[in-house]
C-alpha cells in the first residue's frame, strides 16, 4: 500500500525536477517562520513589489520545474539539448526585475521644484553586504563552471570511442576528453554553456543597472529619510532575492549536468563469474571524476534550494501585503505628484 | 528647498551651491551627472553643464573626465563621512519618532560628555 504511493509520488515528481526537492525544502524552511522581505506600507511602489515577489517568483518557479521536467522526460539527441533549459531560471529571474524596475520607472517623479540635492550613489548603497557576498559568490561559481566546462571541451573524430551518454555526432566541440584521450565523454563545451554565460551577463547588467537607477531616483524634499532609505533597501533587497533565486537554481542544474556528465565509468579486464554473468576488475573513471558525484548531488540541493527561496519570497511577500494592508487599510501615496514627470 | 522650479542655469546653479554651503553635501561627495540634473529639472544639459561649470570655477567642485563631479575639498561644512553619519542619524531619529529638537539636544549632550570626558 505505502510503496505503491511512493512509486506513484516518484513517477510524478521525480528528484530531477526542481519541484520535488524544493517542495521539501520549502516545508523545512518553515522551522524559521520570520519572514524574509517587508513590504512599504503604501503606495504604487508596493503594489509593483507585490506583482514581482509573488508572481514573478512564482514564474521562475513554474520555468525552473518545467524544463527539469523535460530534461528528465526527454533524452540529449544532440548532446547539447540542454543548453537553453539550465540558465531558464536566471533569464526569466531577470525578465521579471527588468520588468518590475520598468514598472517602478514610470512611477511619477517630484516636480523639478519639489526636488530634495542628494549626492550620487553608488549601486550598492541600499542593498544588504550580506546577500551581495552571497550572490557575488554563487554568480563567480556559475561562470566558473561554464568556463571550466567550454576549457575543457574539444571536438572528437566521428569514429572516436564515446562513453557515457553517446549523442548524435557533431562536429561542434561538445566532448572532453575521457582518462587523457582514452575516449570522448559529451557533454561540455560553449554549445552547452554559453547561454548561461550570456544569462549570467544580462542578469549581472540588469542588476547593476536596477540597483544604481533605484538608487538615483529624485527624492521629494518634502520626504523623510528614514522612510526613502526603507524604501530602497526594501526594493534591492527584493530585486537581489529574485536573481538569487533564479541564480542558485541555474547552479543547480549546471552542478547537476556537469556532475552527471563527468561520472562515466569503463569496466576492463572482465571476469566470468557465469556463462552470461561478469564484473569488470578494472574501472576507469573520467577526468573529474573525484567530484563529479558531490557536485552532481550539490546540484540537486542548489536547484531545490533554488525553487524553495523563490517559493518562500512568494509566501512571505503575500503575507507581508497582507500585513500592510491590515495596518494600513488607507493608501498612502508617498511619492505620487500629479505635476511629477515619468521616467 | 523653496516650490520654485529652478529653470536657468544661474538657479541650479545656487540651489547646489546653497547645498554644498549648509552641508546637505559633503567634501568629496558625488554630485549626479550633468545628464541626471538636465533630467532632474527639466532643462537642456548644457544650461545643466553651464551651472556645473560656475561651481567649478567658484572651487566649490571639482570634476573629473571617469569620475565625474564632486564636491571640492573644503568647499562644504564637513567632509563626506561626517555629512553620511549625519544623514544616518537623521535618518534612526526620524524612524524612531525622535524630533529635531530632541535629535539635536541628544547630539549637544553627547558632545559635552564626550569633551568631559576628554578632560
Amino acid at each position: 500500500m505505502f510503496f505503491p504511493f511512493v512509486r506513484a509520488v516518484h513517477d510524478l515528481l521525480p528528484l530531477e525536477v526542481a519541484i520535488t526537492f524544493g517542495l521539501i525544502l520549502f516545508a523545512l524552511s518553515w522551522v524559521r517562520p520570520r519572514p524574509i522581505v517587508s513590504l512599504p506600507q503604501a503606495g504604487r511602489r508596493r503594489d509593483i513589489f507585490v506583482w514581482a515577489g509573488v508572481a514573478g517568483s512564482l514564474l521562475v518557479v513554474v520555468v525552473a520545474t518545467a524544463v527539469s521536467a523535460i530534461a528528465v522526460s526527454t533524452s540529449d539527441a544532440s548532446g547539447f539539448d540542454g543548453w537553453w533549459r539550465r540558465p531558464a531560471p536566471l533569464f526569466v529571474a531577470t525578465l521579471v526585475v527588468a520588468a518590475a524596475a520598468v514598472a517602478l520607472r514610470r512611477m511619477p517623479l517630484p516636480a523639478p521644484g519639489e526636488l530634495a540635492i542628494v549626492p550620487r550613489r553608488p549601486w550598492y548603497a541600499f542593498a544588504s553586504r550580506t546577500v551581495l557576498w552571497i550572490s557575488g559568490i554563487t554568480a563567480t561559481l556559475l561562470a566558473l563552471t561554464a568556463v571550466w566546462q567550454i576549457a575543457i571541451a574539444t571536438t572528437a573524430p566521428e569514429d572516436g570511442p564515446f562513453f557515457g551518454n553517446v549523442p548524435d555526432y557533431t562536429n561542434l566541440p561538445i566532448y572532453m576528453l575521457f582518462n587523457s584521450g582514452y575516449g570522448y565523454l559529451s557533454g561540455a563545451g560553449w554549445p552547452n554553456h554559453l547561454a548561461t554565460l550570456v544569462a549570467l551577463a544580462l542578469a549581472c547588467a540588469v542588476f547593476f543597472a536596477v540597483l544604481h537607477t533605484d538608487a538615483n531616483r529624485p527624492v521629494f524634499a518634502r520626504s523623510s529619510a528614514s522612510s526613502v532609505r526603507s524604501e530602497r533597501e526594501l526594493t534591492a533587497r527584493l530585486f537581489t532575492f529574485i536573481l538569487l533565486g533564479g541564480l542558485i537554481t541555474t547552479l543547480g542544474a549546471v552542478w547537476m549536468h556537469t556532475g552527471s556528465s563527468g561520472q562515466a565509468l569503463v569496466g576492463l579486464d572482465e571476469q566470468w563469474v557465469s556463462d552470461n554473468q561478469s564484473y569488470p576488475r578494472i574501472l576507469v573513471a573520467g577526468g573529474y571524476d573525484a567530484f563529479a558525484r558531490p557536485m552532481n548531488l550539490l546540484g540537486y540541493a542548489l536547484q531545490g534550494g533554488g525553487v524553495a527561496f523563490l517559493l518562500r519570497l512568494s509566501v512571505d511577500t503575500a503575507r507581508a501585503a497582507r500585513a500592510t494592508r491590515r495596518s494600513h487599510p488607507e493608501t498612502l501615496e508617498h511619492e505620487a505628484s500629479t505635476t511629477g514627470a515619468r521616467r | 528647498m523653496s516650490g520654485t522650479t529652478p529653470s536657468s542655469a544661474d538657479e541650479i546653479d545656487a540651489l547646489f551651491r546653497g547645498a554644498i554651503r549648509s552641508g546637505q553635501l559633503g567634501d568629496g561627495e558625488r554630485l549626479p551627472t550633468v545628464r541626471q540634473t538636465a533630467r532632474d529639472f527639466g532643462v537642456a544639459q548644457a544650461t545643466a553643464a553651464k551651472a556645473y561649470k560656475s561651481l567649478e570655477r567658484d572651487g566649490l567642485i571639482v570634476t573629473r573626465t571617469a569620475a565625474g563631479s564632486r564636491v571640492a575639498p573644503g568647499a562644504s561644512r564637513a567632509s563626506q563621512a561626517v555629512i553620511e553619519h549625519a544623514r544616518a542619524l537623521a535618518e534612526a531619529s526620524e524612524g524612531a519618532l525622535v524630533s529635531l529638537e530632541d535629535t539635536i539636544a541628544i547630539l549637544r549632550a553627547v558632545w559635552r560628555t564626550e569633551e568631559t570626558t576628554a578632560t
